[in-house]
């Protein structure tokens, strides 16, 4: 579980993440987060809105015992913004982890 | 709370959004809520309709509007700008804050909403007015001409720059107006998902 509230763009990188290794439907791609980030379920849902409007998400329907399901997949747009996102996401830890190991030696 | 009766408190929240809108967000809800194993714990876990419904009503106003139909959105442009300043304004109310800060943020974006509005209608009276009286101007200028042609050209010149300016302060206005009323709209919105988000 984080401890760090997460939202926005850290948010937006779980979905891009999650929809990386394939196509997903709503309920699965949250219960999947919620299994990781103690986060609101009904943030999830303006994200997955929010990147379909951009152009960066791509859903198509299926069946499903007689309901509908929903997938949600990454467009090529949608799958460059992920690895810009990665490495934007590589060089923010790196940098937190320095800063910490550096102001941790100045501590009173 | 019976899945029926949040997905039904929640389409009441989402009205004021465009129909296409609050389908798909209709539709997410009522198939995550049918995929849940414990619906009760599913409808525990999203929070209150009226939280749902405040994350999605204030995500849409955030959006730009110029991004899916550019020609369609410019045609109406200033009427779809001030519906957002609505939406906002009740997504304020939904969010979970307390109602007499909501009630002074509502007030404050109504009143400066007025202001801008009447500044506008000010300036473009003043600009039509500037436009109109180019266009007499020049009329005159040419009913003078025959009687003596330096005084008539000045008129005639003067007028056209007037009725140039005129059409130019008005062209400004329109611009201007539309990016503020965006602004403010957008401004409202980012105050809600801060606190949605908390």
């Amino acid at each position: 579980m984080a401890y760090i509230p997460l939202g926005g763009a850290l948010l937006e990188l779980l979905v891009l993440g999650e929809l990386g290794s394939g196509a997903k439907y709503g309920y699965e791609l949250t219960h999947h987060i919620r299994d990781w980030f103690d986060i609101a379920e009904s943030g999830i849902y303006p994200v997955l809105r929010r990147l379909q409007t951009e152009g960066a998400l791509d859903t198509y329907d299926e069946a499903h015992d007689g309901r509908n399901r929903r997938y949600y997949k990454l467009t090529p747009a949608g799958a460059e913004k992920l690895a810009k996102s990665k490495r934007g996401w590589h060089c923010f830890k790196t940098c937190i982890d320095q800063f910490l190991a550096e102001t941790e030696g100045t501590e009173p | 709370m019976m899945k029926e009766a949040y997905l039904t408190e929640l389409a009441q929240h989402l009205r004021p959004l465009p129909d296409t809108e609050s389908a798909n967000a209709l539709a997410y809800y009522t198939e995550f809520l049918e995929e849940a194993e414990d619906t009760q714990a599913a409808i525990a876990s999203l929070g209150s309709p009226k939280e749902t419904a405040a994350q999605i009503l204030a995500a849409f106003a955030a959006q730009p509007s110029n991004v899916p139909h550019p020609a369609a959105e410019a045609a109406r442009a200033g009427k779809s700008d001030l519906h957002k300043i609505w939406i906002s304004i009740l997504a304020l109310f939904s969010a979970p804050i307390a109602l007499p800060l909501a009630i002074g943020i509502a007030v404050l974006i109504l009143s400066l909403v007025g202001v801008l509005l009447a500044a506008y209608l000010g300036i473009t009276a003043a600009a039509l007015a500037g436009a109109v009286g180019g266009i007499a101007g020049t009329i005159l200028g040419l009913v003078l001409l025959p009687q003596g042609i330096w005084s008539a050209l000045t008129i005639l010149g003067g007028s056209l720059l007037l009725f140039g300016l005129g059409l130019l302060l008005s062209a400004g206005i329109w611009v201007f107006s539309r990016r503020s009323f965006n602004a403010i709209a957008k401004a409202v919105s980012n105050i809600i998902l801060r606190r949605a988000k908390k």
